[in-house]
């Protein structure tokens, strides 16, 4: 792969969105508002030249305060309308009891929905589907039954370097690894450079491993709860030392990162275990295959009853989701930091989180050369919009001579062989209650915009981004 | 939002930010600056597979609770079950013992009250009657000399010993010193046939030998290794904390001879129990001073597996170690050979040259020398296995009126 040995000098840059390209640089609501407008000129002009009644005046006042809307609160209404749209359609999956399950999307319906974490004797995970079974104790949550619910079946430590999870009655899968930096973070700022340059590279030939990956999920989890038993640890020390201990304990944050590989046929992946592992580990990084306990601490994020093999209830809300005993708010990051980069740039925004929380980033390879069509159509799509605004005699606008710049880059970068990433982030963050989630929330957005990132909760639509979170393409 | 991002630029989202724990289970040192609870335990992770070499540096300036924490790490593993030893040339542990129930040893406290190197031997050196064998009283003998003179000593020099060792072994059953001490002198006077054609040579070398370990059994420096003869286990045995108290031997020619043959002794007791040790010793600058105490140290690190030891050395800076001799001596490399046979480095605030030196021994990175200089008291950056960590120590309120040097400071 042509120049992806050059390491980054400076930094990186992944925020400058060229934007979407629509007739004159319009977007589609300010289309649609100035599209109202028109029609409510006429009609205006109608009952005039008509000396129209009051049917006619109504219908100009009702069509001129929604172009008036739509003309000044464009972004706001286009969110609203998404979310209801969003809204509806998962209420209305819900009544389908579409059961669709993706395999890192968290089995179940988009709401009212319940999943089962449990580990077979064998070692390996059995994370299923709650459908069509019978309530045998209601005390105790239990469930049994022979329904036709969907299986994954984890095969863990199989093949003895990977850890994977697999359909049951499919090709698809996913290895995960748990990545840990090696001391990164106290690494010369070269180094650091260095090794995500060569990340970067690697992610390239990753994405094309075995012709079988579908994307690349980063996911990066805090995780404030206590995972093991300190007064276990602890046992025969001193009082005052074991005291100490159950304190730290308590106020401890464990940060850790997931790469799971989504794989279209796992069974590729198996066979070519070695050199995905190989690949992963040699570049400094320090990678764990994932094991029957890491995967049930995945899916069961945020769930304290997963690991007591409970059924989890899941139901959705318009901006929440009720999961267990526990709430939780699904946030899109609607924008990346924009200009240079560090490769450290999200440490101050994670280590701040205090909640347990998830960010998360999908990255799927887009076909070079498909990559390379769109951008240069969108790039002189753009050029001419600019055009004909000049035409017009309009000033330029400065979003428009960035998104060529960075569409001229990426043209570049596609001209030198590196490969290009759709790359889509999601953040969830959780809590007791409503009334804790709300601060949670509204602390986890503040502390993101300071590391460049921008947080939209997916208002209406949270079960999607549940799954989007961790990689479902559904 | 969907963003394109090239392959040259997605390294921006590196995932690999946050170390891995250790996940030790014991023992608890303080709070990892990133996550939670910090447990170190040398053994453990020597075991795991996460360390091969169970033997830790430390480093600080006087102030910055270098002294606080190697306590606190020692104390910690003495109380779930470990054995731990300190050579305390500053008396600073005195106040630890009443509280692992341990016991003390101290040097100099009179003639005749010292060690005897030849009454114990280094355990896989002992005759098939368990009796300490010739090589092995050679052995400690060459030692106590090297640590005398403070440079190895040379062939013919050995030589010397070696013929006085087998006079007097065909006299005697039980051996100190002072029959060295005889012997020498005697030899001096009247140099034996077989040195052939360097007697005079050889008379003269006895002579200054005597001469040297003179001044340790009637001298200013009586109290170290005149030990009286008999007794194979010199070294107290209660409890599971032994203090070995330098102070009163605080010179430092006491010292470089006490320590090495302390330690040899404590490894004879070592090789016959299964119980695994910490050994700290505290301004280790002393003894690592002394080219000719150095090899032992080296040696010494080098077998702490085989012993079950985990050795901790506490030093001021690097240039302590540096001072072991001119570059490229024996001494010199002999000192960055501890370095390389220690596997974890805990480093305390230093000044910003020392923080360079260090940085350059430790191939730390220049993020991690700036750390140095910056951190607070009680706070210190590990190397675990080549792994960072922050961590702050954290004491106990019982300890903190145990450990902390600085009481007498305090109204």
């Amino acid at each position: 792969m042509a120049g992806n040995d050059v390491v980054a000098q400076h930094g990186f840059s992944i925020g400058d969105h060229p934007g979407s390209r629509s007739l004159f640089g319009l977007r589609r609501s300010q289309v649609i508002g100035e599209i109202l407008s028109l029609v409510a000129a006429f009609l205006a002009l109608f009952a005039l030249g008509a000396s129209g009644g009051l049917l006619v005046l109504v219908a100009i006042s009702v069509l001129a305060s929604v172009g008036f809307l739509i003309g000044y609160r464009r972004q706001t209404l286009d969110v609203m309308v998404l979310a209801l749209a969003g809204h509806a359609h998962e209420k209305y999956l819900q009544k389908q009891q579409d059961n669709r399950s993706d395999i890192f999307g968290l089995p179940g319906a988009p709401a009212a929905a319940s999943y089962i974490v449990s580990s077979n004797r064998d070692g390996t995970v059995r994370i299923s589907d709650k459908r069509r079974r019978r309530t045998v104790d209601k005390k105790t949550d239990r469930f049994i039954g022979s329904g036709p619910s969907r299986v994954h079946d984890v095969a863990v430590g199989e093949k003895g370097v990977l850890g994977v999870l697999k359909e049951r009655h499919g090709k698809r899968g996913a290895a995960a690894f748990e990545i840990f930096g090696e001391s990164f973070l106290y690494a010369n700022r070269s180094e650091q450079m260095a090794r995500a340059s060569v990340f970067g590279s690697m992610l390239g030939a990753m994405s094309a491993f075995a012709n079988a990956v579908d994307s690349l999920v980063f996911l990066y989890m805090v995780d404030p709860e206590e995972t093991g038993d300190p007064m276990a640890t602890a046992k025969g020390w001193p009082e005052d030392l074991k005291k100490l201990y159950c304190e730290l304990e308590e106020q401890a944050i464990r940060r850790r990162c997931y790469l799971i590989v989504k794989l279209s046929d796992v069974s590729l992946a198996e066979k070519n275990s070695k050199e995905l592992i190989e690949s992963v580990s040699g570049l400094g990084l320090r990678c764990r295959p994932a094991d029957s306990k890491m995967l049930a601490e995945i899916y069961g994020f945020g769930c304290r009853v997963a690991a007591s093999r409970k059924v989890l209830h899941m139901r959705s809300s318009w901006s929440h989701i009720l999961i267990g005993d526990r709430v939780m708010r699904l946030f899109d990051v609607a924008q990346l930091p924009t200009g240079e980069i560090q490769p450290d740039f999200l440490v101050p925004f994670i280590s701040s989180l205090a909640e347990q929380s998830i960010l998360s980033f999908e990255l799927k390879a887009i076909d070079s050369r498909i990559a390379m069509k769109k951008v240069r159509s969108k790039r002189s799509g753009i050029t001419a919009d600019a055009g004909i605004r000049a035409l017009f005699g309009f000033l330029s606008r400065a979003s428009e001579a960035r998104a060529i710049s960075s569409l001229e880059i990426q043209e570049n970068d596609l001209d030198l062989g590196y490969e290009m990433f759709s790359v889509t982030g999601h953040f969830a963050v959780f809590a007791d209650d409503l009334a804790g989630l709300g601060s949670a929330a509204r602390e986890a957005v503040t502390k993101a915009e300071k590391s460049g990132l921008a947080l939209e909760c997916a208002y209406g639509r949270q079960m999607r981004a549940r799954r989007r979170l961790f990689g479902s393409s559904s | 939002m969907e963003y394109w991002v090239s392959s040259r630029n997605v390294g921006a989202i590196y995932p690999g930010i946050f170390s891995e724990s250790l996940e030790c289970k014991s023992v608890l040192i303080g709070r990892e600056k990133s996550s939670g609870p910090f447990l170190y335990n040398p053994f453990e992770l020597y075991l795991r597979g996460a360390l091969t070499s169970p033997n830790l540096v430390v480093f600080g300036q006087i102030g910055y609770g270098k002294s606080a924490f190697v306590k606190a790490l020692v104390s910690r593993h003495v109380e779930i079950g470990y054995r731990g030893c300190v050579l305390d040339p500053k008396g600073e542990y005195r106040a630890l013992v009443g509280g692992l129930g341990g016991s003390t040893f101290s040097f100099g406290r009179g003639p005749g009250t010292g060690l005897n190197p030849l009454s114990g031997v280094v355990g896989a050196q002992a005759g098939p009657d368990g009796k300490p064998s010739h090589y092995g009283m050679l052995d400690n003998l060459v030692l106590t000399f090297n640590a005398i003179l403070q440079r190895e000593v040379s062939p013919l020099e050995s030589f010397v010993l070696d013929e006085c060792l087998g006079e007097i072994e065909s006299t005697q059953q039980e051996l100190d010193l002072f029959d060295v001490y005889r012997a020498l002198m005697e030899l001096g006077d009247s140099t034996p046939l077989k040195f052939a054609a360097f007697a005079s040579d050889a008379s003269h070398r006895a002579g200054q030998l005597a001469l040297e370990l003179r001044r340790y059994l009637f001298g200013d420096l009586q109290g170290v290794i005149d030990g009286p003869k008999g007794s194979s286990d010199q070294l107290p045995s209660a409890g599971r904390f032994l203090h070995v108290d330098l102070f009163s031997a605080l010179r430092p020619e006491s010292m470089r001879v006490g320590i090495p043959v302390f330690l040899a002794l404590l490894s004879r007791q070592l090789a016959r129990t299964s119980n695994r040790y910490l050994i700290a010793l505290d301004e280790a600058w002393l003894a690592l001073a002394s080219p000719g105490c150095i090899g032992f140290f080296r040696s010494y690190w080098k077998l702490a597996r085989g012993y079950g030891i985990s050795n901790i050395a506490v030093v001021h800076r690097s240039e302590d170690l540096a001072a072991a001799g001119e570059t490229g001596s024996i001494g010199e490399r002999a000192a960055v050979g501890l370095i390389s046979d220690s596997q974890t480095f805990v480093i305390f605030h230093l000044d910003p040259n020392s923080a360079g030196t260090l940085g350059g021994l430790l191939d730390l990175s220049a993020s991690e020398v700036a750390l140095i200089e910056t951190l607070p008291r009680g706070r210190c950056l590990w190397k675990v296995s080549g792994r960072t960590f922050v961590v702050d120590v954290l004491l106990t309120g019982s300890e903190e009126l145990i450990f902390n040097t600085d009481q007498a400071m305090k109204p």
